[in-house]
Protein backbone atom coordinates (compact mmCIF):
# COMPACT_ATOMS: atom_id res chain seq x y z
CA UNK A 1 0.00 0.00 0.00
CA UNK A 2 1.95 3.47 -1.24
CA UNK A 3 0.33 6.57 0.78
CA UNK A 4 1.57 9.77 -0.02
CA UNK A 5 0.71 12.79 2.00
CA UNK A 6 0.52 16.05 1.43
CA UNK A 7 2.13 18.62 4.08
CA UNK A 8 1.91 22.26 4.30
CA UNK A 9 3.77 24.90 6.62
CA UNK A 10 1.99 27.76 7.99
CA UNK A 11 3.43 30.45 10.64
CA UNK A 12 3.31 29.51 14.22
CA UNK A 13 -0.31 31.08 15.31
CA UNK A 14 1.97 31.84 18.78
CA UNK A 15 4.58 33.79 16.74
CA UNK A 16 1.59 36.00 15.23
CA UNK A 17 -0.15 39.09 16.45
CA UNK A 18 -3.50 40.59 14.74
CA UNK A 19 -3.83 44.40 15.52
CA UNK A 20 -7.65 45.44 14.11
CA UNK A 21 -7.12 48.94 15.23
CA UNK A 22 -3.82 49.24 13.02
CA UNK A 23 -5.28 47.17 10.38
CA UNK A 24 -1.67 44.92 10.19
CA UNK A 25 -0.59 41.26 11.15
CA UNK A 26 2.67 41.43 13.34
CA UNK A 27 4.65 38.69 13.23
CA UNK A 28 6.71 38.62 15.86
CA UNK A 29 8.54 35.59 15.98
CA UNK A 30 9.37 33.79 12.34
CA UNK A 31 8.26 30.25 13.14
CA UNK A 32 6.95 27.56 10.90
CA UNK A 33 5.00 24.58 11.93
CA UNK A 34 3.04 21.59 10.03
CA UNK A 35 -0.58 22.67 9.23
CA UNK A 36 -1.79 21.44 12.20
CA UNK A 37 -4.30 18.92 10.50
CA UNK A 38 -1.43 17.85 7.82
CA UNK A 39 0.31 16.50 11.30
CA UNK A 40 -3.11 14.42 11.66
CA UNK A 41 -3.07 13.37 8.37
CA UNK A 42 0.35 12.10 8.53
CA UNK A 43 -0.01 10.28 11.66
CA UNK A 44 -3.20 8.58 9.65
CA UNK A 45 -0.97 7.65 6.67
CA UNK A 46 1.79 6.44 9.01
CA UNK A 47 -0.47 3.80 10.70
CA UNK A 48 -2.08 2.40 7.52
CA UNK A 49 1.28 0.74 7.47
CA UNK A 50 2.98 0.72 4.00
CA UNK A 51 5.07 3.43 2.39
CA UNK A 52 4.50 6.55 3.35
CA UNK A 53 5.66 9.64 1.16
CA UNK A 54 5.41 12.91 1.68
CA UNK A 55 4.71 16.24 -0.92
CA UNK A 56 4.82 19.19 -0.11
CA UNK A 57 5.52 23.10 -2.57
CA UNK A 58 7.32 25.59 -1.48
CA UNK A 59 10.64 26.94 0.23
CA UNK A 60 13.01 26.21 3.69
CA UNK A 61 9.81 26.37 6.04
CA UNK A 62 8.38 23.17 3.98
CA UNK A 63 11.54 21.78 3.40
CA UNK A 64 11.67 21.66 7.35
CA UNK A 65 8.46 19.94 8.08
CA UNK A 66 9.47 17.19 5.77
CA UNK A 67 12.43 16.51 7.33
CA UNK A 68 9.82 16.67 10.67
CA UNK A 69 8.17 13.24 9.04
CA UNK A 70 10.66 11.67 8.13
CA UNK A 71 11.75 11.68 11.15
CA UNK A 72 7.95 10.84 12.28
CA UNK A 73 8.20 7.86 10.30
CA UNK A 74 7.81 8.49 6.20
CA UNK A 75 9.71 6.72 3.54
CA UNK A 76 10.69 9.54 1.21
CA UNK A 77 10.46 13.23 1.24
CA UNK A 78 9.50 15.41 -2.01
CA UNK A 79 9.74 19.04 -2.04
CA UNK A 80 8.75 20.87 -5.21
CA UNK A 81 10.03 24.10 -5.34
CA UNK A 82 10.24 27.49 -8.08
CA UNK A 83 10.31 30.80 -7.89
CA UNK A 84 7.80 30.48 -10.67
CA UNK A 85 4.99 29.25 -7.76
CA UNK A 86 5.53 32.09 -5.27
CA UNK A 87 1.50 33.28 -6.88
CA UNK A 88 0.56 29.87 -6.77
CA UNK A 89 -3.50 29.52 -6.27
CA UNK A 90 -5.49 26.61 -5.21
CA UNK A 91 -5.66 25.46 -9.02
CA UNK A 92 -2.44 25.67 -9.59
CA UNK A 93 -1.06 23.81 -6.87
CA UNK A 94 -3.67 20.77 -7.47
CA UNK A 95 -2.01 20.96 -11.11
CA UNK A 96 1.12 20.58 -9.18
CA UNK A 97 0.46 18.20 -6.95
CA UNK A 98 -1.24 15.63 -9.20
CA UNK A 99 1.60 15.63 -11.91
CA UNK A 100 3.92 15.01 -8.80
CA UNK A 101 1.85 12.14 -7.69
CA UNK A 102 2.09 10.69 -11.15
CA UNK A 103 5.87 11.05 -11.02
CA UNK A 104 5.91 9.32 -7.49
CA UNK A 105 3.58 6.67 -9.36
CA UNK A 106 1.89 3.48 -7.97
CA UNK A 107 0.47 5.65 -5.00
CA UNK A 108 -3.30 4.52 -4.26
CA UNK A 109 -4.22 6.82 -1.96
CA UNK A 110 -3.22 10.54 -0.83
CA UNK A 111 -4.04 12.24 2.48
CA UNK A 112 -3.69 15.58 4.02
CA UNK A 113 -5.31 17.80 6.32
CA UNK A 114 -9.02 18.80 6.07
CA UNK A 115 -8.18 22.28 7.70
CA UNK A 116 -5.63 24.98 6.38
CA UNK A 117 -4.96 28.05 8.81
CA UNK A 118 -3.52 30.17 6.80
CA UNK A 119 -5.03 30.22 3.20
CA UNK A 120 -7.88 28.82 1.41
CA UNK A 121 -6.20 25.40 1.18
CA UNK A 122 -9.07 22.94 2.31
CA UNK A 123 -10.19 23.25 -1.34
CA UNK A 124 -7.06 21.80 -2.29
CA UNK A 125 -8.12 17.82 -1.64
CA UNK A 126 -11.53 17.83 -3.34
CA UNK A 127 -9.72 19.57 -5.96
CA UNK A 128 -7.04 17.02 -6.27
CA UNK A 129 -9.63 14.29 -6.44
CA UNK A 130 -11.17 15.61 -9.18
CA UNK A 131 -8.10 16.60 -11.17
CA UNK A 132 -7.42 13.06 -10.88
CA UNK A 133 -10.69 11.68 -11.24
CA UNK A 134 -10.19 9.59 -7.82
CA UNK A 135 -12.85 9.17 -4.96
CA UNK A 136 -13.06 11.88 -2.24
CA UNK A 137 -13.68 11.34 1.68
CA UNK A 138 -13.37 14.43 3.76
CA UNK A 139 -13.24 15.48 7.47
CA UNK A 140 -12.10 12.05 7.74
CA UNK A 141 -11.22 10.69 11.47
CA UNK A 142 -10.31 7.03 10.83
CA UNK A 143 -8.55 5.38 7.84
CA UNK A 144 -8.46 1.58 7.43
CA UNK A 145 -7.51 0.09 4.15
CA UNK A 146 -9.55 -3.43 3.87
CA UNK A 147 -8.00 -5.22 0.07
CA UNK A 148 -8.93 -2.16 -2.18
CA UNK A 149 -11.47 -0.77 -0.52
CA UNK A 150 -10.81 2.73 2.28
CA UNK A 151 -13.46 2.78 5.27
CA UNK A 152 -13.15 6.09 7.17
CA UNK A 153 -15.02 7.89 10.29
CA UNK A 154 -16.56 11.54 8.84
CA UNK A 155 -17.56 13.65 11.04
CA UNK A 156 -21.42 15.11 9.99
CA UNK A 157 -21.78 17.84 12.37
CA UNK A 158 -21.54 16.57 15.47
CA UNK A 159 -22.12 13.26 15.01
CA UNK A 160 -20.30 10.47 13.17
CA UNK A 161 -21.01 8.37 9.98
CA UNK A 162 -18.56 5.54 8.19
CA UNK A 163 -18.21 5.84 4.59
CA UNK A 164 -16.66 3.58 2.34
CA UNK A 165 -14.75 4.41 -1.20
CA UNK A 166 -12.77 2.38 -3.44
CA UNK A 167 -9.15 2.98 -3.97
CA UNK A 168 -7.43 5.28 -5.37
CA UNK A 169 -8.89 8.12 -3.32
CA UNK A 170 -8.19 11.06 -1.33
CA UNK A 171 -9.40 11.64 1.74
CA UNK A 172 -9.08 14.68 4.36
CA UNK A 173 -8.04 14.49 7.79
CA UNK A 174 -9.79 16.46 10.61
CA UNK A 175 -8.04 18.53 12.93
CA UNK A 176 -7.66 16.75 16.34
CA UNK A 177 -8.67 13.14 14.59
CA UNK A 178 -5.90 11.21 16.61
CA UNK A 179 -2.72 12.22 18.11
CA UNK A 180 0.27 12.38 16.41
CA UNK A 181 3.37 10.52 17.22
CA UNK A 182 6.65 12.28 18.23
CA UNK A 183 9.21 11.86 16.04
CA UNK A 184 11.94 9.27 16.82
CA UNK A 185 15.09 10.71 18.22
CA UNK A 186 17.60 8.29 16.52
CA UNK A 187 15.86 9.12 13.26
CA UNK A 188 16.19 12.59 14.23
CA UNK A 189 19.48 12.41 14.39
CA UNK A 190 20.46 10.97 10.83
CA UNK A 191 17.48 12.72 8.87
CA UNK A 192 18.63 15.39 10.00
CA UNK A 193 22.38 14.94 9.12
CA UNK A 194 21.05 13.49 5.73
CA UNK A 195 21.79 16.18 3.29
CA UNK A 196 19.54 14.27 0.91
CA UNK A 197 16.57 13.33 2.94
CA UNK A 198 14.49 15.34 1.15
CA UNK A 199 14.35 15.53 -2.80
CA UNK A 200 14.07 18.69 -4.33
CA UNK A 201 11.90 18.83 -7.77
CA UNK A 202 11.52 21.98 -9.70
CA UNK A 203 8.84 22.76 -12.17
CA UNK A 204 11.08 21.66 -15.29
CA UNK A 205 10.60 17.73 -13.92
CA UNK A 206 6.74 18.10 -13.70
CA UNK A 207 6.18 18.93 -17.17
CA UNK A 208 3.21 21.32 -16.75
CA UNK A 209 1.89 23.40 -19.31
CA UNK A 210 1.57 27.32 -19.04
CA UNK A 211 -2.38 27.50 -18.82
CA UNK A 212 -1.88 24.86 -16.10
CA UNK A 213 0.66 27.39 -14.46
CA UNK A 214 -1.80 30.38 -14.49
CA UNK A 215 -3.35 31.18 -11.72
CA UNK A 216 -7.16 32.47 -11.65
CA UNK A 217 -7.09 33.87 -7.77
CA UNK A 218 -5.27 37.33 -7.09
CA UNK A 219 -4.51 38.08 -2.90
CA UNK A 220 -5.16 42.08 -3.20
CA UNK A 221 -4.53 42.25 0.60
CA UNK A 222 -5.87 41.68 4.25
CA UNK A 223 -8.89 42.94 5.86
CA UNK A 224 -10.05 42.73 9.57
CA UNK A 225 -12.81 42.08 11.73
CA UNK A 226 -14.13 45.25 13.49
CA UNK A 227 -12.72 46.09 16.19
CA UNK A 228 -14.18 44.71 19.46
CA UNK A 229 -15.68 46.89 22.00
CA UNK A 230 -15.57 45.78 25.27
CA UNK A 231 -17.74 46.23 28.65
CA UNK A 232 -20.73 47.19 26.04
CA UNK A 233 -23.84 46.98 27.95
CA UNK A 234 -27.02 45.76 26.22
CA UNK A 235 -30.03 47.79 26.36
CA UNK A 236 -33.22 47.09 25.71
CA UNK A 237 -34.35 43.81 25.14
CA UNK A 238 -31.03 41.87 25.96
CA UNK A 239 -32.28 38.33 25.67
CA UNK A 240 -33.30 38.80 22.02
CA UNK A 241 -29.99 40.51 21.21
CA UNK A 242 -27.93 37.56 22.77
CA UNK A 243 -30.66 35.18 21.01
CA UNK A 244 -29.79 37.06 18.11
CA UNK A 245 -26.09 36.48 18.67
CA UNK A 246 -26.38 32.70 19.51
CA UNK A 247 -28.38 32.27 16.15
CA UNK A 248 -25.36 32.97 14.36
CA UNK A 249 -22.78 30.66 15.30
CA UNK B 1 -17.40 19.59 -22.31
CA UNK B 2 -15.28 20.85 -20.15
CA UNK B 3 -13.41 24.57 -20.71
CA UNK B 4 -10.04 22.95 -22.62
CA UNK B 5 -12.38 21.46 -25.14
CA UNK B 6 -14.27 24.62 -25.64
CA UNK B 7 -11.03 26.63 -25.42
CA UNK B 8 -10.06 24.59 -28.48
CA UNK B 9 -12.77 24.46 -30.21
CA UNK B 10 -13.39 28.36 -30.78
CA UNK B 11 -10.59 30.15 -28.38
CA UNK B 12 -10.46 31.54 -25.08
CA UNK B 13 -12.29 34.99 -25.56
CA UNK B 14 -15.72 33.10 -26.62
CA UNK B 15 -14.99 29.85 -24.41
CA UNK B 16 -15.31 32.46 -21.28
CA UNK B 17 -18.60 34.01 -22.80
CA UNK B 18 -20.75 31.25 -22.25
CA UNK B 19 -20.04 31.31 -18.79
CA UNK B 20 -23.46 33.67 -17.61
CA UNK B 21 -25.44 34.61 -14.72
CA UNK B 22 -25.52 33.60 -11.10
CA UNK B 23 -26.14 29.39 -9.77
CA UNK B 24 -26.99 28.71 -6.39
CA UNK B 25 -26.82 24.85 -5.48
CA UNK B 26 -29.47 24.84 -2.72
CA UNK B 27 -30.05 21.44 -1.91
CA UNK B 28 -31.23 21.53 1.83
CA UNK B 29 -33.65 24.45 3.43
CA UNK B 30 -30.33 25.64 5.50
CA UNK B 31 -28.74 26.67 2.04
CA UNK B 32 -31.97 29.08 0.56
CA UNK B 33 -30.69 32.52 1.97
CA UNK B 34 -27.87 32.03 -0.52
CA UNK B 35 -30.37 33.26 -2.83
CA UNK B 36 -31.16 36.64 -1.18
CA UNK B 37 -27.48 37.08 -1.60
CA UNK B 38 -27.49 35.83 -5.46
CA UNK B 39 -30.09 38.26 -5.88
CA UNK B 40 -28.30 41.56 -4.95
CA UNK B 41 -25.71 41.25 -6.76
CA UNK B 42 -27.83 39.62 -10.05
CA UNK B 43 -29.98 42.81 -9.81
CA UNK B 44 -26.15 44.84 -9.80
CA UNK B 45 -25.35 42.56 -12.85
CA UNK B 46 -28.09 42.47 -14.86
CA UNK B 47 -28.41 38.51 -14.97
CA UNK B 48 -30.29 35.97 -14.01
CA UNK B 49 -30.72 33.78 -10.94
CA UNK B 50 -30.88 29.98 -11.16
CA UNK B 51 -31.22 27.80 -8.76
CA UNK B 52 -30.62 24.27 -8.09
CA UNK B 53 -32.24 21.83 -5.83
CA UNK B 54 -33.25 18.48 -5.23
CA UNK B 55 -36.57 18.70 -4.73
CA UNK B 56 -39.09 19.97 -6.93
CA UNK B 57 -41.89 21.04 -4.12
CA UNK B 58 -39.06 23.92 -3.29
CA UNK B 59 -39.33 25.44 -7.04
CA UNK B 60 -41.90 27.73 -5.62
CA UNK B 61 -40.06 29.08 -2.88
CA UNK B 62 -36.91 29.11 -4.62
CA UNK B 63 -38.71 31.65 -6.85
CA UNK B 64 -40.02 33.64 -4.18
CA UNK B 65 -36.59 33.80 -2.77
CA UNK B 66 -35.06 35.61 -5.99
CA UNK B 67 -34.59 32.69 -8.23
CA UNK B 68 -35.56 32.84 -12.11
CA UNK B 69 -35.12 30.14 -13.08
CA UNK B 70 -34.95 26.55 -11.37
CA UNK B 71 -33.59 23.14 -12.39
CA UNK B 72 -34.17 19.89 -10.43
CA UNK B 73 -31.28 17.99 -10.21
CA UNK B 74 -29.87 14.95 -7.81
CA UNK B 75 -26.87 15.97 -7.45
CA UNK B 76 -26.30 19.61 -7.74
CA UNK B 77 -22.41 19.66 -8.13
CA UNK B 78 -22.61 16.89 -11.09
CA UNK B 79 -25.18 19.51 -12.52
CA UNK B 80 -23.44 22.08 -12.65
CA UNK B 81 -20.38 20.11 -13.61
CA UNK B 82 -22.61 20.16 -17.29
CA UNK B 83 -23.60 23.82 -17.12
CA UNK B 84 -21.57 27.50 -17.88
CA UNK B 85 -21.68 29.21 -14.58
CA UNK B 86 -20.52 32.41 -14.20
CA UNK B 87 -21.00 32.76 -10.67
CA UNK B 88 -21.64 29.93 -8.39
CA UNK B 89 -22.70 29.88 -4.67
CA UNK B 90 -22.74 26.85 -2.36
CA UNK B 91 -23.00 26.61 1.30
CA UNK B 92 -19.93 26.59 3.26
CA UNK B 93 -20.32 23.00 4.41
CA UNK B 94 -20.19 21.55 0.84
CA UNK B 95 -16.72 23.12 0.31
CA UNK B 96 -16.29 19.37 -1.26
CA UNK B 97 -18.89 19.80 -3.83
CA UNK B 98 -18.13 23.36 -4.88
CA UNK B 99 -14.23 22.31 -5.26
CA UNK B 100 -14.85 19.15 -7.04
CA UNK B 101 -17.07 21.31 -9.58
CA UNK B 102 -14.76 24.27 -9.60
CA UNK B 103 -11.83 22.63 -10.76
CA UNK B 104 -13.80 20.68 -13.30
CA UNK B 105 -14.72 24.51 -14.58
CA UNK B 106 -11.01 25.73 -14.14
CA UNK B 107 -12.49 28.02 -11.79
CA UNK B 108 -11.44 29.55 -8.21
CA UNK B 109 -13.02 29.31 -5.10
CA UNK B 110 -13.33 31.84 -2.03
CA UNK B 111 -14.30 29.67 0.74
CA UNK B 112 -15.77 30.81 3.69
CA UNK B 113 -16.93 33.79 1.24
CA UNK B 114 -17.28 37.06 3.86
CA UNK B 115 -18.14 40.58 1.73
CA UNK B 116 -18.94 39.31 -1.36
CA UNK B 117 -19.06 42.11 -4.39
CA UNK B 118 -18.52 41.85 -8.28
CA UNK B 119 -15.89 44.06 -10.60
CA UNK B 120 -18.67 45.19 -12.65
CA UNK B 121 -15.55 45.99 -15.14
CA UNK B 122 -13.45 42.88 -15.24
CA UNK B 123 -16.54 40.82 -13.90
CA UNK B 124 -13.98 39.58 -11.09
CA UNK B 125 -15.28 37.66 -8.14
CA UNK B 126 -14.45 39.52 -5.02
CA UNK B 127 -14.64 38.21 -1.52
CA UNK B 128 -12.83 37.51 1.76
CA UNK B 129 -11.62 34.09 3.24
CA UNK B 130 -11.01 34.27 7.23
CA UNK B 131 -7.46 32.81 8.42
CA UNK B 132 -6.02 31.96 11.67
CA UNK B 133 -9.66 30.64 12.86
CA UNK B 134 -11.25 34.24 12.05
CA UNK B 135 -8.13 36.49 13.27
CA UNK B 136 -7.48 38.17 9.83
CA UNK B 137 -9.26 37.44 6.59
CA UNK B 138 -7.70 37.31 3.38
CA UNK B 139 -9.12 39.13 0.14
CA UNK B 140 -8.87 37.46 -3.12
CA UNK B 141 -10.18 38.38 -6.64
CA UNK B 142 -11.11 35.52 -8.69
CA UNK B 143 -10.69 35.87 -12.51
CA UNK B 144 -11.33 32.90 -14.02
CA UNK B 145 -14.54 32.33 -16.33
CA UNK B 146 -16.28 30.50 -14.17
CA UNK B 147 -16.07 31.93 -10.40
CA UNK B 148 -17.02 29.54 -7.43
CA UNK B 149 -17.94 30.37 -3.57
CA UNK B 150 -19.20 28.70 -0.32
CA UNK B 151 -21.08 31.35 2.24
CA UNK B 152 -22.03 30.41 5.27
CA UNK B 153 -25.63 30.87 5.21
CA UNK B 154 -25.86 31.91 8.87
CA UNK B 155 -24.46 34.77 8.08
CA UNK B 156 -26.73 36.17 5.92
CA UNK B 157 -29.93 37.64 6.34
CA UNK B 158 -33.38 36.08 6.12
CA UNK B 159 -34.09 36.41 2.60
CA UNK B 160 -37.12 38.73 1.22
CA UNK B 161 -40.13 36.37 0.13
CA UNK B 162 -42.35 38.09 -2.68
CA UNK B 163 -44.93 35.12 -4.06
CA UNK B 164 -45.93 37.44 -7.09
CA UNK B 165 -41.96 36.46 -8.57
CA UNK B 166 -41.84 34.71 -11.36
CA UNK B 167 -39.50 32.48 -12.71
CA UNK B 168 -39.48 29.34 -14.34
CA UNK B 169 -38.73 25.44 -13.86
CA UNK B 170 -36.48 24.30 -16.67
CA UNK B 171 -36.83 20.64 -17.34
CA UNK B 172 -33.41 18.93 -17.60
CA UNK B 173 -32.72 15.29 -18.77
CA UNK B 174 -29.49 14.87 -16.67
CA UNK B 175 -28.88 11.97 -14.83
CA UNK B 176 -26.71 12.18 -11.79
CA UNK B 177 -23.86 9.38 -11.61
CA UNK B 178 -23.36 6.91 -8.78
CA UNK B 179 -21.96 8.84 -6.04
CA UNK B 180 -18.09 7.12 -5.26
CA UNK B 181 -18.51 7.13 -1.95
CA UNK B 182 -20.88 4.52 -0.13
CA UNK B 183 -22.92 5.65 2.99
CA UNK B 184 -22.61 2.65 5.59
CA UNK B 185 -24.78 4.96 7.79
CA UNK B 186 -24.04 6.24 11.46
CA UNK B 187 -21.72 5.00 13.96
CA UNK B 188 -20.93 5.75 17.67
CA UNK B 189 -17.58 7.19 18.20
CA UNK B 190 -15.41 9.59 20.22
CA UNK B 191 -12.41 10.94 18.59
CA UNK B 192 -8.96 9.66 20.49
CA UNK B 193 -7.55 13.16 21.02
CA UNK B 194 -10.61 14.92 21.88
CA UNK B 195 -9.51 18.20 23.74
CA UNK B 196 -12.89 19.56 24.35
CA UNK B 197 -12.07 22.83 25.47
CA UNK B 198 -8.81 24.08 24.48
CA UNK B 199 -10.20 23.41 20.75
CA UNK B 200 -13.74 23.99 21.17
CA UNK B 201 -15.54 26.89 19.30
CA UNK B 202 -18.05 27.60 21.61
CA UNK B 203 -17.93 27.36 25.60
CA UNK B 204 -20.76 28.53 28.08
CA UNK B 205 -18.88 28.38 31.37
CA UNK B 206 -20.14 28.72 34.65
CA UNK B 207 -19.06 30.51 38.32
CA UNK B 208 -20.87 30.66 41.56
CA UNK B 209 -22.78 33.65 40.32
CA UNK B 210 -24.81 31.04 38.75
CA UNK B 211 -25.99 30.07 42.50
CA UNK B 212 -27.36 26.72 42.63
CA UNK B 213 -27.56 23.22 40.92
CA UNK B 214 -30.16 24.42 39.09
CA UNK B 215 -28.76 27.27 37.28
CA UNK B 216 -25.83 24.87 36.43
CA UNK B 217 -28.70 22.32 34.79
CA UNK B 218 -29.70 25.55 32.87
CA UNK B 219 -26.26 26.40 31.85
CA UNK B 220 -26.46 22.88 30.61
CA UNK B 221 -28.83 22.75 28.74
CA UNK B 222 -28.12 26.08 26.90
CA UNK B 223 -24.45 24.50 25.93
CA UNK B 224 -26.19 21.18 24.41
CA UNK B 225 -28.65 23.78 22.51
CA UNK B 226 -25.85 25.71 21.38
CA UNK B 227 -23.58 22.70 20.38
CA UNK B 228 -21.00 24.12 22.50
CA UNK B 229 -18.28 22.46 25.42
CA UNK B 230 -19.21 23.34 29.10
CA UNK B 231 -16.65 24.30 31.56
CA UNK B 232 -16.74 26.81 34.79
CA UNK B 233 -14.05 28.71 36.42
CA UNK B 234 -12.61 27.84 40.22
CA UNK B 235 -15.69 28.57 42.32
CA UNK B 236 -17.51 26.23 39.73
CA UNK B 237 -14.74 23.52 40.80
CA UNK B 238 -14.46 24.33 44.31
CA UNK B 239 -18.30 24.15 44.32
CA UNK B 240 -18.49 20.34 42.51
CA UNK B 241 -20.16 21.14 39.03
CA UNK B 242 -17.07 20.96 37.12
CA UNK B 243 -13.82 18.99 36.89
CA UNK B 244 -10.55 19.65 36.58
CA UNK B 245 -10.44 19.02 32.88
CA UNK B 246 -13.04 21.88 32.68
CA UNK B 247 -11.66 24.14 34.64
CA UNK B 248 -11.06 27.32 33.25
CA UNK B 249 -8.35 29.50 34.28
CA UNK B 250 -4.70 29.60 34.47
CA UNK B 251 -4.80 27.02 37.12
CA UNK B 252 -6.75 25.15 34.78
CA UNK B 253 -6.95 25.10 30.99
CA UNK B 254 -6.85 27.91 28.51
CA UNK B 255 -9.27 28.72 25.77
CA UNK B 256 -9.79 29.97 22.53
CA UNK B 257 -13.17 29.67 21.23
CA UNK B 258 -15.16 31.96 18.93
CA UNK B 259 -17.76 32.78 21.09
CA UNK B 260 -17.48 32.33 25.25
CA UNK B 261 -20.85 32.70 27.13
CA UNK B 262 -19.58 33.13 30.92
CA UNK B 263 -23.05 32.69 33.21
CA UNK B 264 -22.34 33.90 36.60
CA UNK B 265 -18.84 33.97 36.45
CA UNK B 266 -17.33 37.02 37.97
CA UNK B 267 -14.05 37.39 36.50
CA UNK B 268 -10.98 36.56 38.71
CA UNK B 269 -7.80 37.57 36.89
CA UNK B 270 -6.82 33.93 36.39
CA UNK B 271 -9.78 33.33 34.70
CA UNK B 272 -9.69 36.48 32.25
CA UNK B 273 -6.05 35.69 31.39
CA UNK B 274 -7.26 32.32 30.47
CA UNK B 275 -9.56 33.50 27.97
CA UNK B 276 -7.78 36.59 26.52
CA UNK B 277 -7.97 34.44 23.36
CA UNK B 278 -11.64 34.07 22.78
CA UNK B 279 -12.81 36.35 19.79
CA UNK B 280 -16.18 37.24 21.36
CA UNK B 281 -17.28 36.86 24.69
CA UNK B 282 -21.42 37.71 26.33
CA UNK B 283 -20.95 37.63 29.98
CA UNK B 284 -23.92 37.34 31.87
CA UNK B 285 -23.70 38.55 36.15
CA UNK B 286 -25.73 40.29 38.58
CA UNK B 287 -23.26 42.75 40.03
CA UNK B 288 -22.06 45.68 37.40
CA UNK B 289 -18.98 45.97 39.33
CA UNK B 290 -17.58 42.73 38.40
CA UNK B 291 -14.28 42.36 36.16
CA UNK B 292 -15.65 39.48 33.89
CA UNK B 293 -17.72 43.04 32.12
CA UNK B 294 -14.37 44.35 31.64
CA UNK B 295 -13.56 41.87 29.20
CA UNK B 296 -16.91 41.21 27.16
CA UNK B 297 -18.17 42.32 24.08
CA UNK B 298 -21.75 41.78 25.42
CA UNK B 299 -22.99 42.12 29.23
CA UNK B 300 -26.12 41.33 30.43
CA UNK B 301 -26.29 42.94 34.44
CA UNK B 302 -29.23 40.15 35.76
CA UNK B 303 -29.70 37.21 37.73
CA UNK B 304 -28.23 34.28 35.45
CA UNK B 305 -30.96 32.08 35.55
CA UNK B 306 -33.74 34.31 34.89
CA UNK B 307 -31.64 35.62 31.56
CA UNK B 308 -30.98 31.82 30.75
CA UNK B 309 -35.01 31.04 31.27
CA UNK B 310 -35.77 33.96 28.81
CA UNK B 311 -32.71 32.65 26.63
CA UNK B 312 -33.61 29.41 26.36
CA UNK B 313 -37.44 29.59 25.15
CA UNK B 314 -35.96 32.28 22.52
CA UNK B 315 -34.21 29.80 21.24
CA UNK B 316 -36.56 26.96 21.39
Amino acid sequence: MNTLVILRAIQDPAGLSVNRRAQKVFINREQYIFNPSDRNALEAALRLGGEVTVLGVGGAPVAQVLRDARAMGAARAIQVTDEALKDADALVLTHVFKRAIERVGGIELVVLGAEVLDSDGAQIGPRLAEALDWAFIGNAHELKVNHNTLTAIVARGRAFARVEADLPAVAAVAPDSNKPRYAHAGRVISIFSDANAVEVWCLADLDLSESELQPVTELRGESFPPERELGKRLEGDVVAQLAETLRRI
Amino acid sequence: MDMDALSALMGEDLAAAIYADIWVSAPDPADLPLLGEARRLADSLGCYVHAVITDETQADRVIALGADKVHVAGRPDEFLMTQYPEFCFFAVNKLHQAARAAQRHKAGLISDARNLRVDEVSRALLGSHPVYGGEYLLDFALTSPAKFATIDPRTLPEPYADPNRSGEVVPNNFVAPEPRVRDLGPVDYTPQAWRPLTKAKVIVSVGRGIRDAEGVALAKRLAERLGAEFGGDRSARDSGWVDEEHEIGLTGVEVAPKVYVAVGVRGDTVHNAAIARAQHIIAIYPNPEAPIFAVADQVVVGEPKEVLTKLLAMLG
